[in-house]
C-alpha cells in the first residue's frame, strides 16, 4: 500500500490563557489521508474543523505534533518552504467565496498563477481551458458583485483547482447556498475527486458528508469518530 | 507591474475621496520642494555659466571693518602688485560698477555697466559675440574712449544692429567706439539684474591709479588649473603682507584676503535662508508622507480581506508589499503631477518676490530640472509614506480575516500605535516650522518698526551725474550747477524741502574716511579710526527730518571761504566724545596727498542708517557740499502733499533750465530704498509662514484623521459605556484626552527640535533671539487651538453615539 498524502501524528493545536492556563482546540489528532480521498470533517461549532483545515493548509504554524504532505515532513519546514509546497499542492474554497470584489472572472483565476510564476502564455492557456472547462466564458469580464452565489462559488472552486493541486481544502464550501445551488457544487467535487483531486471539506451538512467516501467527527478537539 | 499599476488604478478610482485628500496632500508636499528647487537651482546647484567657472574667484581685502563688513575693495596700485606679483593666478581683472546715459536723438536712458580691466575677458572665459574685447592699449589714461556692449543692451537699444561694431555712441555726453558685443546670457557683475556695458578700468579712474588710499576696486581672477583658493590667499596674504610693510601708511589693517569661488562669493549671503527654507519645504513633504502613511493605514483595515484572501492563494509577504507600493507609487506620481503644477503657478510669485531678495543668477522657472526633480521625489516619497503601511498590513492573520468574512481587523494595537506616531511626529515637525516662522515673522515686523533715522513718507530722490565730458574736474563749476539745481528744485510748488547727499542712505554706496580726533595722541596712518562719510547741501537734514541734537547744521556761508567745518552723527559723538561736547572739537581728515586737512565741528544730529537697515548706525560725519563735491549728486525732494502731479516733469524742466545736457532719471520714492531693505527678511518670513501654515494644516488634517477613525472604532465601547451611565461630556473628555495626550508628546518633541533647529536662523533674525520664549508661547497656543479644533468634531461625534444602535451594530 502507498504512503498516505496527509498523515497527522498527535497534532495538538493550543491558546495560552491566564498563567499557566491553555484552550486546547485540537488535541492530539492523529489521522490518515489517503491520495483520492473525499473527506468530510464534522462536528458542532468550536469543535476545530476549521483550525485543522487552516492547519493542513499551512495557514496556521503554532501547533505541535507531525504533519506529512506528500512525504514531506511539515513540521520540519521553514515558513517559505510550507508556502512553496502549499502552492505547490493546495487549492482552497472558501464558505464566503472570497474573491476579489475588484477583479473580473477571468482576473480572479489567473491570481494564483500570478503567484506561482507561471508565464503569460501558460496562464493565458490556463484560465482560458478552466474557464472552458466550468462554462464561464460568458462571464469571465463580470465582476463577483455580478453573479450569484452559486455562480461566485463556482469561480471560487475554479480558482482553487487552476494551478493544478493535488488537495482541494474546502471550508463549508456550501454554506451560503440554496439547496439545489449546494448540490451543483457537491457533484463537482465529485467530479473532481474522480479525476483524482483529495477534498477535505468542512461541513454541517450530512447530505453533503454523504457526497464523501468518509466523515471525521470531531468534538471539543478530538476526533471521535 | 504593469497588472500591479493596473489594479492600483483601479482601486484609486474605486475610492475617490481618499485618492483626492491622498494626491492633494501630496501635491501640497511635494509642490512646495519643486518651488522651492526651483529657486535653489540657478542659486545653488547651477555652475555660473563660464568655461571652469570653480576657477574664477573673488578677492577680497580683509580689514574687519569696511565697505563690506570683512570685505574690502582695494586700491589701483594694490591690485596691480597683487597682480604681477602672484604666480596662482592665470589672470585677474580689477573693476568697479559703473552706471552713465545713453543720449539718443529720441530719449535718453540711464545706463548699468561695469569699468573693468581687459583681462576680463580671459577671466571669465567668454569672447565677444560680435567684434573684440579691448586691450591694455586702450586701457590707458588719455586712450580713445570704447565700449563693448551686452547682448540685451545691444537688442535693446540698437535692435540687434549686426553692423554696430565700429560705430560711435553717445555716453553721457562722450562718444565711445563700440568694439564688441558679448554673447547672450554674459553679464558682470553676475548678481546684477542687469549690465548694460563695459568700459576699460582707467576712463574711471583719474589720479586715483597713483594713489594707495583710494580703495573702490574690486578684484576677479581665474585660478591657475590645479591651484586651490587655499593656496591662493596665502600666496595672496604673503604679497599683501609685504605691501602693508612697504607702505604702512595705507595699508596696515591690510595684511590678508579673502578668496572664495565667484558663485560663494555672490550666494554667500542668500545661502542660509535658501537652505533653511529647503530645509523646511522637506518637513512638509515628511508631514505630507505622514498623513499620506496614516490614510493608507486606516484604509488598510477595509482591505484586510482582500490581502487575506490574496495570501491564501499563494501570494508572498513581498509580493503584497509591491502591490500596495504600486498604488502607492501611482499617488505619488500623480501627486508629483499635481505639485508640479502647482509650483508652475508658484514660481511666478517666487520669481516676483525673488526679484529684489535673491541675486540675478539665472531665471526661476519650472525647467527639465525642476520636472526631473519632482519626478525623483514622487518616486522617493512612495517609499516614505508607502512602506510602512505595505509592511504593517502585508502581514494578515489569514484565518482570524476569513472566517470574520468582510470585517477587517488590521486596526489592531501595533497600527494604532504607529498612527499615533505619525501625528506625534507631525505635531513636533508643524511645531519646528512654525516656531522658524514666528521668529522670521517677529524679526521682519522688527526690521520693518525700525526707525531709519529719516522719515521717508513724502520723500522722492533722484540722482543727477555731470558728465565728465562736460565738467571734467571743475569743481567749482561742479558745486555751483548743483547749487543752480538746487535752488531751481526749490521753487516748484508743492515741495516742502529740497536737499542733496552723496551718497544716498540706504542707496547701496558707502564712502568711508579716516581721520584723527584734534589734540589726540598721534596714531600711524594705517591704524586711524575711519567713518562714513557724507555730503549734503544744508537743507538736507531738514528734508530728510533728521533732528539736529546739538550745535547748528551747515549754512550756505560754509564754503571754501570760510572755516572748513563737519557736523557728525550721535554715534560718532558717543564713540570719540563720551561725556563731553563735541561742538567746537577739531577733526584731522586724512587727504590722499598724506597730508590732514583741520575741520571744526560744528553740530550733532540723530543717527540715520545709511548701510542697510539692519545695521546699526556707526560714526558719521557730514561735510557741505560746498567744499566737498563729486559728480553725482542725489537729490531729496520732500513733498508737502502725499502726491504731487507732473513732479517728474517739472523736476525735469527745472534741472534742464540749468543745464539742457544733464539726463534726469524718473523719480523714485524713498520708501522704495526701505522696500529694498526688506525685500530679503519678507521672502524669508513670507516663504517660511507659508510653508509652516501648511505644515499646521496638514497636522490638522493628520489629527483629525487619527481621531475620526478611533471613534467609528469605539463605537461599541462608547455604545457600552453609556450603556452603563456615561454622560456626553464624559465621552467628549475622553476622546479629547486621548487626542491631546498624543498632541502633548508632539508639542514636547517639537519645542526640544525647536530650540536646536532655530539656531540655524539665528543669522537671519534682527532683534528677537532664536530662543525667544514668546515666540514659543504663541506657537504652542496656536497649534494647541488648531489641534483641539481638529479633535473636537470627531469627539463630538462619539457624544451622538446611541448605545442600542452601536450594539446592535456590532
Amino acid at each position: 500500500m502507498s504512503d498516505p498524502l496527509i498523515e497527522l501524528k498527535h497534532v495538538e493545536r493550543v491558546y495560552p490563557l491566564a498563567k499557566q492556563q491553555f484552550f486546547y482546540v485540537l488535541r492530539d489528532i492523529n489521522l490518515k489521508v489517503e491520495e483520492g480521498d473525499f473527506v468530510s470533517v464534522m462536528g458542532p461549532s468550536g469543535a476545530g474543523k476549521s483550525t485543522l483545515l487552516h492547519l493542513l493548509g499551512m495557514h496556521d504554524f503554532g501547533w505541535t505534533g507531525e504533519y506529512f504532505l506528500s512525504d514531506a515532513a511539515i513540521h520540519q519546514l521553514k515558513p517559505k518552504e510550507r508556502t512553496s509546497l502549499r502552492n505547490e499542492q493546495i487549492g482552497f474554497v472558501f464558505q464566503n467565496y472570497n474573491l476579489l470584489d475588484d477583479l473580473t472572472v477571468y482576473e480572479n483565476l489567473d491570481i494564483p498563477l500570478s503567484y506561482r510564476r507561471y508565464s503569460k502564455s501558460e496562464r493565458t492557456s490556463l484560465v482560458a481551458d478552466t474557464l472552458d472547462r466550468f462554462s464561464i466564458v460568458g462571464k469571465k469580464d463580470l465582476y463577483p458583485r455580478q453573479l450569484s452565489g452559486g455562480q461566485q462559488q463556482l469561480v471560487s472552486i475554479a480558482r482553487a483547482i487552476i494551478a493544478k493541486p493535488k488537495l482541494i481544502l474546502a471550508d463549508e464550501p456550501t454554506g451560503n447556498l440554496h439547496s439545489s445551488q449546494a448540490d451543483d457544487i457537491m457533484q463537482l467535487f465529485k467530479k473532481l475527486n474522480g479525476e483524482g483531486i483529495t477534498i477535505i471539506q468542512v461541513t454541517h451538512s450530512e447530505i453533503n458528508a454523504a457526497h464523501g467516501n468518509r466523515v471525521i467527527q470531531l468534538r471539543d478537539g478530538w476526533i471521535v469518530k | 507591474m504593469i497588472a500591479d499599476l493596473r489594479y492600483a488604478l483601479r482601486m484609486l478610482i474605486k475610492a475617490p475621496a481618499f485618492t483626492f485628500v491622498a494626491i492633494l496632500t501630496l501635491a501640497l508636499g511635494i509642490g512646495a520642494n519643486s518651488a522651492i528647487f526651483s529657486v535653489i537651482d540657478p542659486m545653488l546647484l547651477r555652475s555660473l555659466p563660464f568655461p571652469d567657472a570653480n576657477r574664477i574667484v573673488m578677492i577680497w581685502a580683509q580689514t574687519g571693518g569696511g565697505l563690506f563688513g570683512d570685505r574690502d575693495v582695494f586700491s589701483y596700485p594694490d591690485y596691480v602688485d597683487l597682480r604681477d606679483q602672484n604666480r596662482s593666478f592665470a589672470k585677474m581683472a580689477a573693476f568697479t560698477r559703473a552706471a552713465t546715459v545713453l543720449n539718443k536723438a529720441e530719449e535718453s536712458q540711464a545706463l548699468e555697466g561695469v569699468a573693468i580691466g581687459p583681462q576680463i575677458f580671459d577671466v571669465l572665459g567668454v569672447k565677444p559675440l560680435l567684434g573684440r574685447g579691448y586691450t591694455s592699449e586702450e586701457d590707458q589714461e588719455g586712450a580713445a574712449p570704447v565700449v563693448v556692449l551686452t547682448y540685451p543692451f545691444w537688442q535693446r537699444a540698437f535692435g540687434g544692429d549686426p553692423n554696430i561694431v565700429g560705430q560711435q555712441i553717445s555716453l553721457a555726453a562722450r562718444n565711445y567706439t563700440v568694439l564688441g558685443v558679448m554673447p547672450v546670457g554674459w553679464k558682470f557683475p553676475v548678481e546684477d539684474e542687469h549690465i548694460d556695458y563695459a568700459i576699460p578700468l582707467h576712463s574711471l579712474m583719474g589720479a586715483s591709479a597713483q594713489n594707495r588710499n583710494a580703495t573702490f576696486l574690486s578684484l576677479v581672477g581665474r585660478l591657475q588649473p590645479g591651484v586651490s583658493t587655499r593656496q591662493a590667499k596665502a600666496e595672496l596674504d604673503a604679497i599683501s603682507g609685504r605691501l602693508a610693510r612697504q607702505y604702512p601708511d595705507s595699508n596696515t589693517g591690510r595684511e590678508t584676503v579673502s578668496v572664495a569661488t565667484l558663485h560663494d562669493d555672490v550666494v554667500g549671503n542668500v545661502r542660509p535662508a535658501l537652505l533653511v527654507l529647503s530645509g523646511a519645504v522637506v518637513l512638509v513633504l515628511l508631514i505630507a508622507c505622514a498623513n499620506v502613511a496614516n490614510l493608507l493605514l486606516a484604509r488598510a483595515a477595509a482591505r484586510s480581506r482582500e490581502i487575506a484572501i490574496r495570501t491564501a492563494l499563494g501570494a508572498s509577504r513581498a509580493v503584497i508589499v509591491r502591490q500596495l507600493l504600486a498604488e502607492s507609487l501611482l499617488l505619488a506620481l500623480v501627486g508629483g503631477a499635481a505639485g508640479l503644477l502647482l509650483a508652475w503657478w508658484g514660481v511666478d510669485v517666487l520669481g516676483t518676490l525673488a526679484l529684489q531678495a535673491l541675486p540675478h543668477l539665472g531665471t526661476i522657472r519650472v525647467n527639465p530640472s525642476v520636472c526631473v526633480f519632482t519626478f525623483a521625489l514622487a518616486t522617493a516619497s512612495t517609499l516614505l509614506f508607502g512602506l510602512l503601511p505595505a509592511l504593517q498590513v502585508s502581514r494578515p492573520n489569514v484565518i482570524e480575516t476569513l472566517q470574520q468574512g468582510a470585517k477587517g481587523s488590521t486596526g489592531g494595537l501595533q497600527s494604532q500605535r504607529l498612527r499615533a506616531l505619525l501625528v506625534i511626529s507631525q505635531v513636533a515637525l508643524s511645531l519646528l516650522l512654525l516656531s522658524g516662522a514666528g521668529l522670521l515673522i517677529k524679526s521682519f515686523f522688527n526690521l520693518r518698526a525700525t526707525n531709519p533715522g529719516f522719515v521717508p513718507d513724502r520723500l522722492m530722490t533722484a540722482q543727477i551725474t555731470l558728465p565728465r565730458a562736460l565738467y571734467g574736474q571743475d569743481d567749482g563749476k561742479q558745486i555751483r550747477t548743483f547749487q543752480a539745481i538746487e535752488a531751481k528744485l526749490a521753487a516748484i510748488p508743492g515741495l516742502q524741502f529740497v536737499g542733496g547727499v552723496d551718497p544716498l542712505p540706504l542707496g547701496g554706496n558707502t564712502r568711508f574716511s579716516s581721520f584723527t580726533i584734534g589734540g589726540a595722541a598721534p596714531l600711524p596712518r594705517g591704524q586711524h579710526p575711519s567713518g562714513t562719510r557724507l555730503v549734503v547741501t544744508p537743507n538736507y537734514f531738514y528734508t530728510m527730518k533728521i533732528p539736529l541734537l546739538r550745535g547748528r547744521v551747515f549754512t550756505p556761508n560754509d564754503n571754501a571761504n570760510s572755516k572748513l567745518v563737519v557736523m557728525i552723527n550721535e554715534a560718532f559723538a558717543r564713540h570719540f566724545f563720551p561725556q563731553r561736547d563735541p561742538v567746537g572739537r577739531q577733526l584731522l581728515l586724512d587727504r590722499p596727498d598724506g597730508q590732514a586737512r583741520a575741520v571744526e565741528i560744528i553740530g550733532v544730529v540723530g543717527n540715520s542708517r545709511h548701510e542697510a537697515l539692519n545695521t546699526e548706525p556707526g560714526p558719521e560725519f557730514y561735510s557741505p557740499l560746498a567744499l566737498y563735491a563729486g559728480r553725482s549728486l542725489d537729490l531729496v525732494l520732500r513733498l508737502a502733499t502725499p502726491h504731487l502731479g507732473g513732479l517728474d516733469a517739472a523736476v525735469r524742466n527745472a534741472v534742464h533750465e540749468v543745464d539742457k545736457d544733464l539726463f534726469v532719471p524718473q523719480l523714485a520714492p524713498m520708501s522704495n530704498f526701505l522696500a529694498t531693505q526688506l525685500a530679503q527678511p519678507r521672502f524669508n518670513m513670507l516663504l517660511l509662514a507659508i510653508f509652516a501654515g501648511l505644515a499646521v494644516l496638514l497636522a490638522t488634517i493628520g489629527i483629525y484623521g487619527v481621531i475620526a477613525y478611533s471613534v467609528v472604532q469605539r463605537t461599541r465601547e462608547i455604545g457600552i459605556r453609556m450603556a452603563l451611565g456615561a454622560q456626553r461630556r464624559d465621552m467628549l473628555a475622553m476622546v479629547l484626552r486621548q487626542s491631546l495626550s498624543v498632541v502633548l508628546i508632539g508639542v514636547a518633541l517639537g519645542l526640544l527640535a525647536a530650540f536646536a533647529g532655530t539656531r540655524l536662523l539665528a543669522s537671519l533674525l534682527y532683534g528677537v533671539g532664536a530662543n525667544d520664549l514668546l515666540t514659543y508661547a504663541i506657537v504652542v497656543f496656536l497649534l494647541g487651538a488648531a489641534a483641539l479644533l481638529a479633535s473636537y468634531i470627531p469627539a463630538r461625534r462619539a457624544t451622538k453615539v446611541d448605545p442600542m444602535v452601536a450594539l446592535r451594530y456590532e
